[in-house]
């Protein structure tokens, strides 16, 4: 109750303010969409950053001279791990499963054409959701094959699952925009929900307001479960403006369900709101929270999967990655948009955020209740 | 007296400073009890103590029959408090201010409309309860703060430091609504530094000093209190930082201080001083148009109890 009544007021207060109504609901998404096409087309870097990329390969061969290429493979320094596989469908279900980021067919006659010196073709599969992936798989494996006088014939697997299974042609690989749309959409809601929650307690405090409310007896539990209300109420009308943007102003496609895009963008939101309001219990400055905002922009990029695919990190990069609840939110984001995946499909991403999301809450209402004293004086 | 307000061994230390120090007082119902004391005092931390916003280190206090400590939101249920630190919101009205109050207090909707109305009213606020709190002036601020804190009805006020910034006229008035607020039954407690308004106003009051409690009586009792000296109260047609220091020479001058125009000498004895303290003027070459001698107001008492003023 008291937490809707602080929601309220919130929202009373953020009507008063155009400025940060434009700022928040269109400048944000309307300024980070338009970047991304503005950087579309951009040319990928290729064949550089491959040697981490794991790969299954599926020889439907069987020649000495197929095995003789797996072998070469599996020794080249260019990849990371080599699984060999039965057939194509269980490469294909590794690379659906996450385990590869890559399976290459060795298609019947390749040890034969190899034998007569004709020239031939291995087929690569690989997940073009991810960007850059395809083609640092390329060309690794092309380089490769080239010893054998093959050549690689790429096919982007990132279609909705019944056609990544059954091998259908898409017509066109997915596009840079389209990648981007799960990624603006993540890192637009957790930029803004952190500012909304760390900044609103923050402002609180530091107008006098925290223990007018506190006197009012709204408890900080209370007052924290109103500011992300109003936040949500913003990240959702948000999701929403993102993605209307992205369909209907640039003509992306999403290929999962647009309401399961916004709930997933919704609790990545909520995760940040958590740990806005763990912040904002330590008595920090206005200051402050503006450092934190930019300093978790710059781990985001970093280590989130905007610059570089999670596929593509090793060593402590992939450790801090791993740490971030936001990097299950954007493969969330990524396999629905993408891959048409649903709801149920992402839930052990979902899950894993929702925890994430649960601590930081659980955290802040602890930090609340001992540092109670210090954050009303 | 039932005690609306009582203080027991009240103690707050931040790090290694002792801010208040096992202060101990009673207040009853309806009377209007003033805090008094300079700068750093302990005053506003002790307010903030009975307002359940600050722990107490040591000690507790009951307000209107709760203890602060153990029962914060049953205080918080009977109190109002009007302070700098605590603020209502610039981007809403007076209007959505005082019904966003009312509402976290439980006032049935009903009874908020006219309790909104008749505050409003009653602190000629009601022409501009739909304008923004942000661009009031101090004063409507200040009355609108007011609204807030009697908006659900509490039993006890705690006014910290109230008319600081305020022209005369709203510190007047302000004065004046406090005054029958407590004729209306509401106990309230009054921190200030400025001694004119515990004179006038107060029933009682605490003389507050490094954290202690110094004295609490009525003002004329404080005043009366401090008989050890007189007060020499001379109309100078001018008077320099020179002429100040030659005075504070003198032996059997405790303090000095300006008021209304005239400097009034804190004396010791003032028949034996009195001569030596008109040769050092003369010898200065101001001219003496008069001089009285008075008894001490409470300003003059406070500073004898708390060892300050301009002699330091």
């Amino acid at each position: 109750m008291d937490g809707l009544i602080v929601a309220k007021k919130d929202l009373q207060q953020l009507k008063r303010n155009r400025m940060a109504i434009f700022l928040s609901l269109v400048l944000l998404p309307g300024f980070f969409m338009a970047t991304l096409v503005a950087s579309e087309g951009s040319s990928q870097e290729m064949g550089t950053q491959s040697k981490f990329l794991g790969v299954a390969v599926a020889d439907e061969d069987n020649s000495f001279e197929s095995r003789s290429f797996e072998q070469a493979l599996a020794e080249s320094e260019k990849l990371g791990k080599v699984v060999d596989t039965s057939s194509r469908e269980t490469g294909e279900l590794l690379l659906r499963s996450g385990t590869v980021a890559a399976v290459v067919v060795v298609q019947k006659g390749f040890g034969s054409s190899v034998e007569q010196g004709s020239m031939t073709s291995v087929l690569l599969i690989a997940d073009d959701s991810k960007p850059g992936i395809p083609e640092n798989a390329y060309a690794a494996i092309a380089e490769i094959a080239q010893g054998y006088s093959a050549s690689v014939n790429l096919q982007r697997s990132g279609q909705p699952p019944e056609s990544l299974l059954g091998v259908i042609e898409r017509g066109k690989p997915i596009s840079m925009l389209e990648i981007g749309v799960g990624i603006i959409l993540g890192f637009v809601q957790v930029f803004a929900c952190f500012y909304e929650v760390a900044g609103g307690m923050i402002r609180e405090r530091e107008t006098g307001t925290y223990p007018r409310l506190v006197l009012a007896k709204a408890s900080p539990l209370a007052i924290i479960v109103g500011k992300t209300m109003y936040s949500s109420l913003l990240t959702l009308t948000r999701g929403v403006v993102v993605l209307a943007i992205a369909i209907y102003g640039y003509g992306a496609v999403v290929y999962g369900n647009v309401a399961v895009v916004i709930f997933v963008s919704w609790i990545m939101g909520l995760s940040a709101m958590g740990l806005a309001a763990l912040l904002s219990a330590f008595r920090v400055s206005g200051r402050a929270v503006v450092i934190s905002e930019f300093l978790l922009i710059i781990v985001l990029f970093a280590f989130g999967g905007l610059i570089r695919d999670r596929d593509l990190m090793t060593g402590s990069a992939l450790f801090v990655s791993d740490l971030l609840p936001w990097t299950y939110g954007f493969d969330a984001l990524r396999k629905i948009i993408l891959l048409g995946w649903n709801l149920v499909e992402v839930l052990p991403e979902l899950t894993l955020l929702s925890l994430y999301t649960l601590g930081f809450y659980l955290a802040a209402i602890f930090v609340f209740q001992r540092r109670y004293e210090s954050l009303l004086s | 007296m039932e005690a609306a307000v009582e203080a027991i061994g009240l103690t707050k230390v931040f790090g290694g400073l002792t801010a208040v120090d096992n202060i101990s007082f009673e207040i009853g119902k309806g009377e209007l009890f003033g805090l008094l004391g300079p700068n750093g005092a302990g005053k506003t931390t002790t307010l903030r103590m009975l307002c359940t916003l600050l722990k107490p280190t040591t000690g507790t206090a009951r307000v209107a029959g709760y203890d602060v400590v153990r029962e914060p939101e049953k205080v918080r249920s009977r109190i109002g408090v009007v302070s700098e630190g605590v603020m209502l919101y610039r981007e809403l009205t007076a209007y959505e201010n005082l019904e966003l109050l009312g509402r976290l207090y439980r006032v049935p909707s009903g009874r908020l409309r006219e309790q909104i109305s008749r505050l409003l009213e009653f602190l000629d606020l009601k022409e501009r309860a739909h304008d923004l709190i942000g661009n009031f002036s101090t004063g409507m601020m200040k009355r609108a703060q007011f609204a807030a804190a009697l908006i659900h009805e509490p039993e006890t006020l705690f006014l910290d430091e109230v008319t600081g910034g305020l022209d005369p006229q709203s510190a007047t008035s302000l004065r004046e609504f406090t005054r029958d607020l407590c004729k209306q039954g509401i106990t309230t407690v009054w921190t200030t530094h400025y001694m004119f308004e515990p004179e006038r106003l107060c029933d009682r009051l605490a003389i507050i000093n490094r954290g202690k409690v110094v004295m609490i009586d009525t003002p004329d009792r404080v005043r009366n209190a401090v008989k050890d000296f007189d007060i020499l109260e001379t109309s100078l047609d001018m008077a320099d930082e020179y002429l100040l220091s030659e005075l504070r020479k003198v032996q059997g001058v405790l303090g000095m201080f300006f008021s209304d125009g005239k400097l009034r000498l804190m004396v010791k004895d003032h028949e034996t001083v009195f001569q030596q303290i008109l040769e050092t003027i003369k010898a200065r070459g101001v001219v003496v148009r008069s001089v009285n001698i008075t008894i001490p107001s409470l300003e003059e008492a406070f500073i004898q109890l708390t060892r300050g003023g301009i002699n330091g």
